[in-house]
């Protein structure tokens, strides 16, 4: 499927029995194959945002536009087929084998029984497990750097338009972790998916975004490449949410930016 | 044991009809609890009001429950059959409420998100890993309803009761004891049976 172009405009939404609103006017656009990071600490919206995407939690305000549909005129089932979702959770079904789970939305879809064998070991090789010593594997028997990489597979099995990952790697050690956002970023590369990705982690952020959505008590704060960012903060939020001006965190975020995109 | 010599045929054909009975009755309850705990299980304000009312039911002492039922439906195989259907009810809900409600949410919000039905979040995700839990109720139930089917044969009713109650009008301690006998062999095998079929779905 082709990347997806993403537009909010004025989005708003409150959850009932709540007197704030969780996301409070946000304004952005993903273009087609793009990376953007959502990031905020916990709380400012972010998860909530990236949520109406696929209309897991409806709008009191504004439109989200998926290539130039709003989503709220299209079947909401249909439309997270053509999506991609991760979570921290991870979520893999504990009933189900590795193949299973990363089958879910494929079968969902009609796919042919060999059509979908054969994706499963594309997809087990992509996110850098052997197919053979994987596929009929529990999820108990998974580590969880292992199973957030099935989780990972099992959202781009019918090749999405667009992926959403909520703190995908929140829960994972340091080292799977680096792992990981290096996997990533070789993926989307490859798939030429439009990604929202949120986090916390100003650090992860840096390292995978093309562009990063700064967010504050529901709102946006700034949109801009990580090195506009750190260069030119639009507000003093921003400028000591990833020290501006500091050199030895810029220096250390361009490193650690091109680390990641250096084959090992 | 003399009666089972003399008479094999009879226990066995009573027996059968003890467990037709019981199977019968199961079935028609899980017809009505499964839908009722899949409703409720997702209503955190229905689900305990629900089990009250049905485990109110339950403390309902049979014989008196079942007198009721033939001063309304009349002697013979009915008013047991809804006795055993009504009484299975809080132990089949209870668990299948117990069952979905043990299911992690991450799974449930991914199979959401990844664009599964309501329907095929219930019948994929969240009754497979309930199914352990559902069939151990099952099998309480089954064990229950089996030493209450007895009282079938005081009604006019089916099964191995009919020995029992026979023994007691007719003063045959042999017929008494034949009649116990083979229900709790019935409970003993059909508890085996379904603790293996838990720990089967269980593994899966």
């Amino acid at each position: 499927m082709k990347a997806a172009q993403i537009t909010f405009e004025s989005v708003v939404v409150r959850y009932p029995g709540t007197d704030r609103n969780a996301v409070d006017g946000v304004s952005f656009e993903l273009h087609g194959g793009e990376l953007v990071v959502l990031l905020g600490p916990s709380g400012c919206g972010k998860s909530t945002l990236l949520r109406t995407v696929n209309r897991l939690v409806p709008l009191a305000g504004g439109r989200v536009v998926v290539d130039g549909r709003d989503v709220t005129e299209l079947d909401p089932v249909e439309l997270r087929r053509s999506i991609g979702y991760v979570i921290q959770a991870v979520g893999l079904f504990a009933h189900m084998s590795v193949a299973q789970n990363i089958s879910v939305v494929p079968s969902l879809l009609g796919w042919s029984g060999p059509q979908i064998a054969q994706r499963v070991n594309e997809l087990l090789t992509l996110v850098g497990l052997e197919p053979a010593a994987y596929r009929n594997r529990r999820p108990s028997q998974l580590s969880g750097g292992e199973a957030q990489r099935v989780g990972v597979a099992r959202a781009i099995a019918a090749r999405p338009r667009a992926l959403l990952m909520d703190e995908p790697f929140g829960a994972v050690d340091v080292l799977a972790r680096t792992a990981l956002q290096r996997e990533l970023v070789r993926i989307v590369r490859e798939l030429e998916t439009t990604t929202l990705f949120v986090t916390h982690d100003v650090d992860e952020a840096f390292r995978l975004a093309e562009r990063i959505v700064v967010m504050r008590a529901g709102r946006v704060e700034q949109v801009a490449s990580p090195l506009e960012l750190f260069d030119q903060p639009a507000t003093t939020y921003v400028r000591d949410l990833v020290h501006a001006g500091d050199d030895v965190y810029r220096r250390y975020y361009v490193h650690a930016r091109e680390l990641l995109r250096t084959a090992l | 044991m003399s009666y089972f010599a003399s008479h094999p045929a009879r226990v066995a054909a009573l027996a059968a009809a003890h467990l037709e009975l019981v199977g019968v009755a199961l079935a028609a309850a899980l017809l009505v609890a499964v839908p009722l705990g899949l409703w409720a299980a997702r209503r955190p304000n229905v689900a305990p009001w629900l089990l009250g009312v049905l485990g109110a039911i339950y403390t309902i002492p049979s014989l008196a429950l079942l007198a009721v039922l033939v001063e309304w439906l009349g002697l013979g195989y009915t008013p047991i059959f809804v006795a055993l259907v009504v009484y299975a009810q809080f132990m089949l809900a209870r668990n299948i409420v117990a069952g979905i409600n043990g299911v992690d949410r991450a799974q449930v919000d991914a199979a959401r998100g990844l664009g599964m039905s309501p329907l095929q979040i219930v019948l994929r995700v969240e009754f497979p890993q309930a199914l352990p839990v559902l069939i151990g109720g099952v099998r309480i139930a089954a064990i229950a309803m089996i030493s209450i089917a007895t009282l079938g044969g005081y009604v006019g009713g089916v099964g191995l009761g009919v020995l029992i109650f026979n023994g007691l009008t007719l003063h045959q301690p042999q017929m008494i004891v034949a009649g116990s006998l083979a229900a709790c062999a019935l409970a003993i095998a059909v508890d085996t049976t379904l603790r293996l079929a838990e720990a089967k779905t269980r593994t899966n």
